[in-house]
């Protein structure tokens, strides 16, 4: 691990109420800046209220939201440092690829040719160069997916939220916009934050993960220790097949636990993994090191 | 396909029941003959040249026309509002507000134009043209909400968040983002306001100060057996700037579908 980065979003105990129903139920944690953050769990989970919310698209009802030391209590979607690629991808049909792309610069200072080199830039950044003048409806999923990205990075943003923009995309374009993302993540450096329920996914492509269940986050760690050593039976449920055996503490000292028979590290609620089993939980994580090696990625 | 020979039959009947009526519109229009029947007597232009002399006629064109520009603006601006609300916000009460909104729809326009006409009577407000627009846009908001509300509906969402995202207000988002989306919305709204105000009878009847209105004027003439073709004259340009409409609203229907990509779900034609 690299030395300790700066903090780029602090939540505070955050509640989030729809009517009756609770939310968000005081989710408490920090995201470092340049860090690819996934948060993980099952749909319901809350996983994308928390993303709005850090968008500005939802209020929060207690608690605070701080994006890169600034409380965001009383700051408007449209001024936040952030920026959105939507499941739906939400390209603009009325307008072609480069109209989209440059949307975000209308408001911004710059000649017209000063924009129009940003979004030939942008354009080449997610590998559309010359895609400029298409129509936005004529495009296939995995190049609107690419439009999405190129108009959310245009502004810079500090914080880029990706909202499980790889659940349309078919199996191949899904992993090979995975490493895409990982590559692009790297070149500008950007913190990002992506929503997915998608484990292999979340395992594969992040520095951390924040599993959350019911409103709550669960664990949050990075994908190594969230594989070995998960903090609940839930959690080791959800992040691979794993095989639970019961079995009774006979004694423990400091980390070592004696359970009836063999030994193994200790794991919070005495649900014991297989240390090195065959489970396909297994081949998941290794993914992550093949999928970068190849890509000369790590 | 199956052929049903007795279902061919009535839908080709079924379809001159419908339409036949309107032919013998221009056939009457041009027959050089006061009473309206056949055999026809020979071609002639009279009656169009009686219908254009009518200095009545074009007033009560005239004012129709102003009447239902008015309504089909008002009614749609009315419906872009409460479609608007409807689709994307939850209020206290929103379901009677709506119900009360599309009440118009199934009321008999008979009460409606009663009741308005004893309410603005007893007020004491003076019947003119601009209380036929009043209550014809009662009449119509129902329909552009109704055809509103399905454009708004199929509006994504994320659209405009992705828009107040990349920095635009409320009201900028709104202008570059969901009107443009709705437009085919707002103009099949206007048209279908546009012409149920034109033809609307009870209560431009009802609400009328005597100034000549259209649908009230030709109904009066239709007393008078020799003003009747020129009537039909009247019809026949009414029936070609009906398909002309029909013609521009369905071309850039298409447009709007063509633009943005869409299958085209079926219009009016």
């Amino acid at each position: 691990m690299t030395a300790e980065k700066p903090t780029m979003i602090e939540f505070k105990d955050v509640h989030k109420y729809y009517g009756d129903y609770h939310a968000l139920r005081g989710i408490t944690g920090t995201i470092k800046a340049g860090e690819f953050f996934s948060l993980l769990g099952p749909s319901g989970c809350g996983k994308t209220t928390l993303l709005r919310t850090i968008a500005g698209f939802e209020g929060i009802d207690q608690g605070v939201i701080m994006i890169d030391g600034k409380n965001m209590a009383n700051v408007a979607a449209n001024v936040r440092p952030t920026n959105m690629v939507f499941q739906s991808y939400a390209i603009f049909p009325h307008m072609s690829v480069g109209e989209n792309v440059g949307f975000g610069l209308r408001k911004e200072p710059g000649t017209r040719e000063d924009k129009a080199k940003a979004v030939a830039e942008a354009l080449e950044m997610v590998g559309l160069k010359g895609y400029g003048l298409r129509a936005a409806h004529a495009l296939s999923g995995g190049q609107r997916q690419r439009v999405a990205l190129a108009r959310a990075l245009i502004l810079k943003p500090k914080v880029l939220l990706l909202d499980e923009p790889l659940s349309a995309l078919d199996k191949k374009m899904r992993e090979h916009m995975q490493v895409e993302l990982i590559k692009l993540q790297r070149q500008v450096g950007i913190t990002f934050i992506l929503v997915t329920h998608d484990q292999e996914e979340a395992l594969v492509m992040s520095d951390r993960i924040a599993v959350m269940f019911d409103g709550e986050i669960a664990q949050l760690a990075d994908p190594e220790t969230l594989y070995r050593r998960p903090a609940t039976r839930k959690v080791a449920d959800f992040i691979g097949t794993m095989n639970f055996i019961p079995a009774t503490i006979v004694s423990e000292i400091g980390d070592e636990v004696k359970p009836g028979g063999g030994s193994a590290p200790r794991n919070a609620d005495a649900a014991l993994r297989r240390p090195e089993g065959p489970g396909a939980g297994n081949r998941r994580h290794h993914r992550r090191g093949d999928l970068l090696r190849r890509h000369d990625l790590l | 396909m199956k052929k049903a020979p007795a279902l061919q039959a009535f839908a080709l009947f079924y379809l001159l029941f419908l339409y036949g009526p309107i032919l013998l519109l221009p056939i009457f229009a041009f027959n050089d003959s006061k009473v309206v029947a056949f055999p026809l007597q020979g071609l002639t232009l009279a009656w169009f040249r009686e219908m254009l002399a009518d200095q009545n006629l074009r007033q009560a064109a005239w004012n129709s026309l102003i009447i239902a520009l008015s309504v089909a603006s008002l009614s749609t601006v009315l419906g872009v509002f409460a479609a608007r609300a409807s689709v994307r916000y939850r209020f206290p009460g929103k379901a009677p507000i709506m119900g009360m909104i599309m009440l118009p729809l199934v009321l008999p326009e008979m009460i409606v134009a009663m009741a308005l006409l004893v309410v603005l009577l007893s007020v004491g407000i003076p019947l003119s043209l601009f209380t036929v627009i009043a209550g014809q846009v009662l009449i119509c908001t129902p329909f552009a909400v109704a055809i509103l509300t399905s454009a708004f509906q199929s509006l994504d969402r994320s659209l405009e968040e992705a828009a107040m995202d990349l920095g635009e207000t409320q009201v900028s988002t709104f202008r570059l983002i969901v009107l443009p989306l709705v437009m085919p919305g707002i103009m099949s709204s206007f048209l279908i306001c546009f012409t149920i105000s034109f033809d609307e009878y009870i209560i431009a009847q009802f609400l009328g100060s005597g100034e000549p209105i259209l649908s009230v004027y030709i109904f009066a003439q239709f007393k008078f057996p020799g003003k009747v073709p020129a009537m039909l004259a009247l019809g026949t340009c009414l029936v070609l700037f009906s398909i002309i409409l029909l013609g521009v609203a369905e071309y850039f229907r298409r447009r709007g579908i063509a633009r943005v990509g869409g299958t085209n779900s079926g219009g009016i034609l």
